[in-house]
């Protein structure tokens, strides 16, 4: 009877540990959209100077919880949001608004897609 | 190249403590849930190692998972007949007063090839021994013969019998086995007199059975093992 004690305890732990990881990337997810809104709306309102540094600090934050993300994200997602986020800042300062707005709008789908892709729907179990 | 070596390692360990988790019976004959846990966790434990973009945990999670439910549902099935049923099948009787049921045989999807195979693995030979054989719930056959074919016993020819404990053993590797040599009703000195007695020191013992009434058989290390060992 120990095992079965065991086990539950095992699978109690995993959906604990799942449920935990769905509630960090949530928070990231709303922190995150609400930086790149904040860094679209500059953006657009012709603030570029605060919008490459936003960008900035979204690039840290995205370092930041990337490293716990890795632990139960697959690689290639990740690295898509990495590679995006590392040319954001670097645009605001020297490059293009329009090409600026179109790679906010690329990581923000990136971001959503991150967060909707974890969620235990039918459509991504299937 | 070192990533792929630790996950290795680590996914070894978990199999193994996963293996554990479900208890000896998965060692032995497999039901057929049983089978299905066992393939699925082969195929995943090689995902993360071959693939480093897959992070650790989407292997050793299923893993933990598929093991851990299996126990939950082997307990289920223990209370539960119909439970039991449903997952694990009955056994079938394919043989029945020497007479083959051909139908079930057919249900079964039993060849004649298969059948005698199983029963040729029972050192069974004719068909005519038969008198049962059931198929299990592991496939596996079992097998009841005529009475006319049955060894003979020494209770059948009337033959008293000493009432006599298999061998255990209470040495390995020059290593006294203790619950060996509890099972025997011995202390460890008595099992060092007896090696005495043979002019054997304990490390010079490859491995030594006993029984209760000290009847023992040793087989001395090779000295040809014993210089490339320890």
């Amino acid at each position: 009877m120990k095992r079965i004690f065991l086990a539950i305890a095992i699978i109690l732990i995993i959906l604990g540990c799942a449920g935990w990881s769905l509630h960090s990337l949530y928070q990231f997810k709303n922190q995150g959209l609400d930086m790149l809104d904040e860094i679209s709306n500059d953006a657009k309102n012709g603030r570029l100077e605060t919008a490459a540094a936003k960008a900035e600090e979204f690039r840290l934050l995205w370092r930041d919880v990337e490293g716990s993300f890795i632990q139960f994200i697959r690689r290639d997602p990740l690295e898509q949001i990495t590679s995006a986020s590392s040319r954001l800042p670097s645009l605001g300062e020297y490059g293009d608004l329009s090409q600026f707005l179109a790679l906010v709008e690329e990581l923000k789908t990136l971001v959503e897609d991150l967060w909707e892709d974890e969620l235990p729907l039918l459509h991504n179990i299937i | 190249m070192y990533v792929v070596f630790i996950r290795t390692l680590i996914l070894y360990a978990i199999v193994v403590f996963g293996m554990r988790i479900m208890g000896k019976r998965q060692l032995g004959e497999l039901q057929p849930s049983e089978l299905v846990v066992t393939i699925l966790i082969s195929n995943i434990a090689t995902l993360p190692i071959e693939n480093t973009n897959i992070p650790l945990l989407a292997g050793v999670v299923p893993i933990l998972t598929l093991m851990c439910f299996e126990v939950v549902v082997s307990v289920c099935t223990l209370k539960n007949r119909r439970l039991r049923t449903i997952i694990s099948g009955t056994p079938r009787v394919v043989i029945s007063k020497g007479v083959i049921d051909q139908k079930e045989l057919a249900n079964l999807r039993y060849s004649v090839e298969d059948l005698l195979e199983q029963l040729r693995s029972s050192n069974i030979f004719d068909l005519r021994e038969v008198e049962l054989a059931i198929v299990e719930t592991t496939g596996a056959l079992s097998v009841y013969k005529k009475n006319i074919y049955h060894e003979v016993t020494m209770k059948d020819m009337n033959l008293p019998a000493q009432n006599t404990q298999p061998p255990v053993l209470v040495i390995s590797d020059g290593e006294l086995i203790t619950s060996g040599i509890k099972r025997c009703s011995l202390t460890e000195q008595q099992v060092l007199k007896l090696l005495k007695k043979e002019n054997r020191q304990l490390q010079d013992v490859f491995l030594m059975t006993c029984t209760p009434e000290k009847d023992y058989f040793i087989v001395p290390r090779d000295p040809s093992s014993k210089k490339g060992g320890k």
